[in-house]
Order: structure tokens, then sequence, then C-alpha cells
């Protein structure tokens, strides 16, 4: 039987009224989730592991994947209407997302973000149907050394976010590198930059920083400029649906973003970030208009967006295929499937086919369903906006209070969140990016650990990065993509 | 709904047969897992809590989750803020005794009351299917010749499959100061740096790596139980000839500067909790290995791991 | 130039970002690991961004000695809201989520502008509780319900 009647029989098994009641379910608690900064899918289905002792094993797993999608697409709606992600693969969402919804045009954001992530969504299932093995195999090729050299290529597209004096980008930059640095170091077990806070030991959560930066440095700084306060958000200007031109700026972006997304979720330490970076990256230095980003351009919305969301169904390849978890949720999945007494691997496809096909074709509908849920949504979500600034803000705070303290339960958390929410209300004061601040934070530890790796595996020789074919080549990638602005204009000024 | 209207029979059952312990059940016990939901610390704690409700040896349980640090972070909190407190207990294990050392934390195990060992897991050491070494002998002869040339791949430094690295090493006559051990994050990032054959060779629970190392992606040399285990076809350490053996073993401690008579009611109620069928039924359903040992005896073994694990980790650098 | 047209606050931020590298190089000092294969070791990265802190900061303390200041910040509005957060991280767990939200999301509200205490004390409240029974009950989430009067 080929894979192809194998995923029909799966929605045979799917399209049950019950199946899509937990479906449903599913992505509504997702969306729901997905909105509060800190609480994240890994957590949710943590917190739901106990009903696998209640549910069938299709329908409790068709819950979680619904939950995961829909996780993804919560955080894209604060992120581009309140400049607050809720999951970390929406941040740089939040950059052109925001803008846009600031200059009224929030809906199509909104609108290019729901149908680019049903499209990455559906093609990253598609891909999982039938490529799965391929995925596989570059997924293990990739070891310390090529990750090394992944993650300086993921380092040329923060050029891209520096902004208009390269060495305020460049600061924020190293403060995330700093940051990233503090707590154990993973190979020696050395603790560094902790300063006596045990708290500070397993380093600082990414949620706390994005909220922080994002959410109360944005707050601190409008209660700080009367214009900004006064100013009321044009909550829809012109068209609430995405114009033609919105069509045609879009759907690029959203392949784009699909193909860049999937393989990086497959990859063990690749996770939904990095893709939402290089896809925002690759979008403006394609773009005929790079002036417009960091204005609110659409390509900057839909590439991220649709990335993250191709990255999530990336995940579930090694996942399902190898019984590799590649990320916390990943990790969490692959417990409910052990509550089951069911081993992800090779075998799961041969001894529990019908449960893998059922999940996935439950993914091609939770996809659907989210579609179907969210746009006519649109509108009432941007109606949000309309809410008085000094109400508005009150809430997101409330909610980023309950979203971080909720990570690891402590009020220390809190602490960090207003002391990088004072960052951020410093890097707005003083015009300095804030994107690249995530960046450092996100790869720098990466690059760290997986430079330090390779070079153990190697006992110090540096010549595995050009020894390594897939090394070398992503390594002159970079070089390019770092010399590119410099030789090759865009086509229009 | 079988298995409800079945653990509630049980609960019945047990209720009935522990009436003497129900006599002293404890009011309101709280047990810290010092992890995230999820991991094997939330999942023993959540299991107990269960099993101690439905049987009557504690009528409320509330499992809190403490997080970070392999397990310092709430170990820290637990002899602070509940000390002398005979109703809470923290679930920790080996790998709290290497973070303790590597992470410099001001308190340790030492600091608290043991309580009880609960169940264990054996490690494997593994090699990617298509890898020179076919037998652990080749393993350990690769690790004499040149220790620095086997690079070893597994969880994070100082944790149970580092520690087993160490202790194999000496055992087969290699520096085990110059170990070549390459943490990794996650289960998952190691087990794929194994499978693509970027080190060569790896360590890690057998549980984690059990549908690997069956669909023969991995190839499992040996495994650090005494003896072998029932229902696992792999040759343990010992009888190849390296004499190490390693459980990464989970139990639970009560607070410091807790009373005998706290103390012995503790003891007590996690006795009767192993007892039950319900526990028994919990180390099945979840394939843990039971490793039962309460009260001073188990008081004796933490302090001897202790002492090895310490040994260890100062020949291998990780602390001075 | 004179010293008037000197933009002081930037040139303190430099000032200060070059404190944090020096923070970060001292860290790095105290580290003595010697990695025997990788040849770079946990302090390689601290020295690292130690030196980008203390170059950027330079550049930033440059720029401010020799460009305008801007103008048109308030301090009141955002010394309100820190305050607020400030204060739910000592009330939080001792009065328990939601009176400590309301607060914050009056003195947030106050700082933004808003002048009317008695709607925003409202608000706040009845979104602190609904926040707290939709997580706490809903999800299982456990929120602090305040342990100083139990």
């Amino acid at each position: 039987m080929n894979a192809l009647e194998q995923l029909l029989q799966g929605f045979a098994g799917a399209i049950t009224l019950e199946n899509l009641g937990w479906s449903l379910l599913g992505v509504t608690l997702g969306t729901f989730i997905g909105i509060l900064p800190g609480i994240g899918p890994a957590l949710t289905i943590a917190l739901l592991l106990p009903i696998t002792g209640y549910l069938e094993p299709t329908s409790a797993f068709i819950m979680f994947g619904g939950l995961y999608y829909g996780a993804m697409y919560g955080s894209s709606t604060t992120s581009i209407l309140l400049n607050t992600p809720g999951e970390s693969g929406s941040i740089i969402t939040a950059i052109e997302g925001n803008m846009m919804a600031r200059s009224g045009r929030g809906a199509p954001a909104l609108a290019t973000a729901a149908i680019g992530s049903f499209v990455a969504g559906t093609i990253g299932t598609l891909l999982l149907t039938f490529f799965a093995p391929v995925v596989v195999k570059l997924a293990i090729a990739f070891g310390p050394a090529e990750y090394f050299a992944l993650m300086i290529l993921a380092f040329t597209t923060a050029s891209a976010m520096l902004g208009s004096h390269v060495y305020k980008g460049l600061t924020s930059l190293a403060l995330g590198i700093a940051l990233g640095l503090i707590g154990i170091d993973e190979l020696t077990g050395q603790v560094r930059l902790v300063f006596g806070y045990a708290q500070l030991l397993d380093g600082i959560d990414l949620v706390v920083v994005a909220v922080g930066l994002f959410a109360v440095g944005e707050c601190l700084y409008v209660a700080s400029r009367k214009e900004l306060r006064e100013v009321t958000v044009e909550a829809v200007g012109g068209s609430l649906w995405m114009t033609r031109e919105d069509w045609r700026r879009s759907w690029k972006p959203w392949l784009r973003g699909t193909a860049l997304g999937f393989p990086f979720g497959a990859l063990p330490a690749g996770g939904t970030e990095i893709p939402t970076f290089l896809s925002y990256f690759f979008e403006k230095k394609l773009s005929r208009r790079p002036e417009e980003f960091g204005k609110g351009a659409i390509e900057g919305v839909a590439g991220p967006e649709a990335a993250n969301n191709a990255a999530v169904a990336g995940v579930l390849v090694p996942l399902l295929s190898l019984g590799l978890p590649t990320s916390a949720t990943a990790a969490i999945l692959l417990v409910a499937f052990q509550q089951y007494g069911l081993q992800p691997g090779p075998q799961l496809f041969v001894n529990s086919g019908p449960l893998v096909w059922t999940l996935i074709a439950s993914l091609f509908i939770g996809n659907a369903m989210l579609l179907v849920l969210n746009l006519p949504l649109v509108g009432l979500w941007v109606k949000l906006l309309r809410i008085p600034q000094p109400l508005l803000y009150g809430g997101i705070l409330v909610f980023s209070t309950l979203g971080v303290y909720s990570v690891n339960r402590s009020t220390f958390d809190l602490g960090l969140l207003f002391i990088t929410g004072l960052m951020g209300y410093l890097m707005r004061r003083f015009d300095f990016p804030v994107a690249p601040c995530i960046i450092g934070l996100i790869l720098g530890p990466l690059a760290e650990q997986n430079l330090r790796r390779a070079l153990s595996i190697s006992q110090g020789d540096w010549s595995v990065f050009i020894t390594h074919p897939i090394s070398l080549v992503l390594l002159i990638l970079s070089v390019i993509m770092l010399l590119l602005p410099v030789f090759w204009k865009p086509r229009t000024a | 709904m079988n298995k409800r209207t079945f653990v509630k029979a049980m609960a019945a059952a047990l209720m009935a047969g522990f009436m003497s312990v129900e006599a002293l059940a404890l009011d309101n016990l709280t047990i810290i897992a010092p992890a995230k939901p999820g991991g094997g610390w939330d999942q023993t704690a959540r299991a107990m809590a269960d099993v101690m409700q439905a049987g009557g040896q504690a009528k409320a349980v509330t499992v809190e989750n403490v997080a970070g640090a392999g397990g310092t972070v709430g170990l820290a909190q637990f002899t602070d803020k509940n000390k002398g407190d005979g109703n809470a207990l923290l679930v920790n294990g080996l790998v709290m005794v290497g973070a303790v050392l590597t992470n410099k934390s001001p308190v340790s195990l030492t600091d608290t009351t043991p309580i009880a060992r609960l169940t264990g897991e054996y490690e494997v050491v593994v090699v990617p299917a298509n890898s020179p070494h076919k037998t652990l002998a080749d393993l350990t002869a690769a690790l004499k010749a040149d220790i620095g040339s086997v690079a070893i791949g597994g969880g994070s430094a100082g944790g149970t499959d580092h520690i087993l690295a160490g202790l194999i090493a000496q055992a087969a006559g290699a520096d085990a100061a110059k170990l070549n051990y390459v943490p990794f994050s996650g289960g998952g990032e190691a087990l794929a740096a194994i499978m693509g054959g970027h080190v060569a060779a790896g360590i890690s629970g057998y549980g984690e790596w059990e549908g690997q190392i069956k669909s023969g992606e991995l190839r499992a040399l040996g495994i650090s139980a005494g003896a072998k285990v029932e229902g696992i076809d792999i040759a343990t350490l010992k009888e190849q000839g390296v004499d190490v053996e390693l459980a990464n073993w989970r139990s639970v401690v009560a607070a410091p500067g807790i009373t005998d008579d706290q103390k012995k009611e503790l003891v007590a109620a996690v006795d009767a909790m192993h007892a039950s069928d319900a526990w028994k039924k919990v180390l099945a359903d979840k394939k843990w290995i039971d490793l039962y040992m309460s009260g001073d005896e188990f008081g004796a073994y933490l302090a001897s791991e202790n002492d090895r694990v310490t040994g260890v980790l100062k020949t291998i650098g990780l602390v001075q | 130039m004179t010293s008037s047209s000197r933009n002081w606050p930037e040139l303190l931020l430099g000032l200060g970002i070059i404190a944090l590298g020096l923070v970060m190089a001292r860290e790095a000092m105290g580290i003595n690991v010697s990695p025997i294969y990788a040849k770079v070791g946990p302090a390689a990265f601290l020295w690292f961004a130690a030196g980008l802190l203390a170059l950027c900061g330079a550049l930033v303390a440059w720029h401010g000695h020799a460009s305008p200041p801007a103008a048109g910040h308030e301090l009141y509005g955002p010394a309100v809201i820190m305050a607020g957060l400030l204060l739910s991280v000592f009330t939080l767990e001792p009065f328990g989520f939601i009176p400590a939200a309301a607060v914050l999301f009056l003195l947030t509200a106050h700082g933004l502008g808003s002048r009317s205490w008695m709607r925003d004390l409202l608000i706040g409240v009845v979104l602190s509780a609904v926040a707290y029974v939709l997580f706490s009950k809903g999800l299982g989430l456990r929120l602090p319900a305040g342990t100083l009067f139990t």
C-alpha cells in the first residue's frame, strides 16, 4: 500500500464526529495558550498527559496535534496586534506585523499570517507524508560542525535587522549573546554570570526576555511619550481583507518560508525560531521595496509565519520516523506515545500504521479548521486595538505576568521581566533595535556549544569546519550573504 | 473508563487492607518534583501522589514542580522553606548528586533526611549500527589505545551518562582524566549525533533508546546492571569484564530537621505505598525497575553513592 | 562643541555598556577549566562578549558625545508602571494572583494617562479573576491564591 492510499484511509479514520470534536478542542485550546506568553504547547500537553489514561490514543494525538498548530496560530495574533509574542516562533512576526497593525493594516497582516500558516502547514504535512525518509537522513547528517556552520549562516541574518545605526544593532546583538551565556555551561558544568542566584543556573528563559523587551518595553516607552499616548490606532484602515496587491506580495514568501521552516523543524537543534530569522532576512533582501521593512512590509509577516508553521510539521518527521524529539513539545509527545506503550520509530509505521496515518490526516484537518475558524474572526480580533491604550496595556501586562510566572512558577522570573522590560524601554528610548538581541540570545548558545562540541570531537582540529562538506557549503553561503549587499544592489533604490 | 473503575475498586480494597496505616495517614502531603512537568522526577512524584492518595497513606497529596539546574534549585528551596516540615517529600536521584557537585550547590542531599530509594533505570552503552566497534572489548581497547579519539556522547556534564563514561574508562584501564565526553542538551540531540556517527559511542538510560536498539539503528554493547535484566537482551558490563555497575536511581527524601517520629511516619507511609498493588501496576506500566530500599539502609547507600560520584567527577576533572 | 550640545544620557549609556563588558571580563577571569580537547573553553565566549560590549559601548559613548540630545521624554508614566511591576514581584505570592494583578492593571492604566481610578480597579479585578479561574481551573495551572490569610 502506498503512502497516498494509507493517507486516504487515515482521513477515513480521522473524519468521525468524535475525532473532529477532539481536533476542534485541540485547536481552540491551542489558540488560547498561544496567545499567552510563557504557556506554550509543551507545558499544556504535559499538563494534559493524565488524560491519556482515559482517551483512545487516536483521539489524544489528534487533540495534541491540533493544539500544537493552534498555539503557533494564536501566538501570531498577539504578535501582530499587541507586539507581544506568545511563542518564540512568532517573535519576528511582531516586527513587521505590529507595524502593519499600527498603520491600520492589522486585518491583512492577520490574514496573511493565517493563510500563510495554512499553506505552510498543509505543504509541511504533505512533505511529512511523502518525504519523511529523506528529511530524516538530512537531520542525522547534521553533527556539531554542521550546526556551528548553520549558526554562522543564521547570524548573517541579523544584518537585516541591525537598523540604521549599525553600532546600535551590534550592541543589541552583543547584549543578547551576553544574556545567553548566563547559567551552567552545558559542556563543562561551569557556572557563568550567575552572581549567586540559583534561579539563574538554567539560564534566562527566552520567553521572559521576549515579553520584557517587546511587551513591557513598549508599554513603558508609550507611557514616556505624550504624543504616542494620545495617538488612537486606526483599527481598520482600508480593506479588511487582503487586496490583490497583498496576495501578489504574499504567496512567494509563504512558499519560501515553508521551504526554510520544514527542514529546520526536522533538525535536532533547529527549532521554530531560526527559520523565521532566515525567512525575514531573505524577504528583505529579495524585496523590491526593502525600505518598507521596519515600517510594515507584508512579506515580513507572510514569510516568517509560514516558516514557523512548516517547522512544526518538520518536528514531527524525526519524532514519528525515528523516535527523535527535536523540540520540547516533541519530547512531551514522545512521553505521550510511551504512555500508550507505543514507541515512535520505524516500527511505529509498521505496528501502528492506522494510528500514524490518522494522526497525519488529522493534522490536515486541524489546519483547515484553524483557517476556517480564524479568518472570520480577523475582524473581531482587530477590534482589540479599539480598546483604550491604558486598559489595553494594563491587560497585556496582567497576562504577561501570568504567563511569565507560569513558566517556572517563580517570582524571580517576574523580577527578570522587570529588568528586561527596563532594557526594552531604554533600547527604544535610545533607538536601539530589539530584534538582534533576541537573535543573539537564541543563536549565541547554540553556536558556542556546537563549536566546542565539534572541536572536542576533532580534538582541537579547526579544519573540521571545511572538511565536512555540508559545513563548508554553509560557511560559503554565509560569506556570500555578507558580501552580497556590497556587490549587488537591489533593483530599485 | 474501565481503568477508572479498576483504580477505584483497587483503592477501596487497599483502604480496607491498610486500616492500620490509615490511622497514621499523613494529612496534607506535598511532593516536590524538582523538574518541569513530564520528566522522570515529575512522573515519579505524580505516580506517588496517585498511589498514596488512593491507598490512604496520605489524605491529600499535592505535587509541586520547582525546576532548575539538575534539581538543585528545588533542593535548595526544599531545605530552606520546608525545614522541619514532616509533611513534605522531595523526589531526587543520582543526577542530583552529580548536579550538586558540578553546580557547587551550597546544599547537598546529605542535608536532607533520607526516606527511600524507589526505582531506577540502567544505562546502556551504544554505538552506531555501522561502527567498527563490534563488542564492548573493541570499545575498551580503543579507549585504552587513544582515549581522546573515542568521543562519547550523552547527557549533561556531570550527569549519570558522564559518570558511567568515567567509570568505564577507569575500569578499562584507560586514563579517565583524558576522557573525551561530549554532552548534548536533550536526548534527541545525543541520539542524532550517535546515529549520524558524529561521535564514536553514546551512553543513555535504556528506556530512552530502547526503540532504536530494537530496530537495529543502534548497537548496544552493554548495560550497567549488576545481573542480566529480565526482558532486556543485552549483556551486562560486568559479564564482559568491565567491573562497573550503575543504576540511575530515583528516591525521595524528607526535609532536614524533622523529628524521628516524623521520619518513621514518612518511611512507614512510603513502605506501605511500595507494598501496594497499585504501585506494582505503576512499575509495570512505566517499565520502572523496582530498587526499593528505605530508612537507614538507604541513608547509608546515599552516602556511599555520594562518595563514589565525587570520586569519579574528580578523576574526570569536572570537580576540583 | 559646547557641553550643552552633548547627549549626556547616551554618553552615560555607552559607559554603562562598557561596564557590562568589564563585568563579563571579570567573570571570564574567574573561570579555570582547562579544556583538554576543544581548546575553546567556557571562558572564550565570555571574552568575546566582553570585547564586543566594550567596543559597542565605546561607539555609543562616542556618538553620544557628538550628537545633540533627543527631547520629549516623560518619566512619570514609566516610573508608575515600573513600580507596579516591581510591586507584583513581591505581592504575587503573599497576596495571591487576583489582587496583585489588579493593582498592576490599575497602575499601568494610570501610567498611561488614565485617571478613572474606580473604573480601572473594577476592570482590573474582573480581568484578573476571570484569568485566574480560566487558567487555574480550566488548565490546572497552579497560580498563587495567596498565603497571607491562610
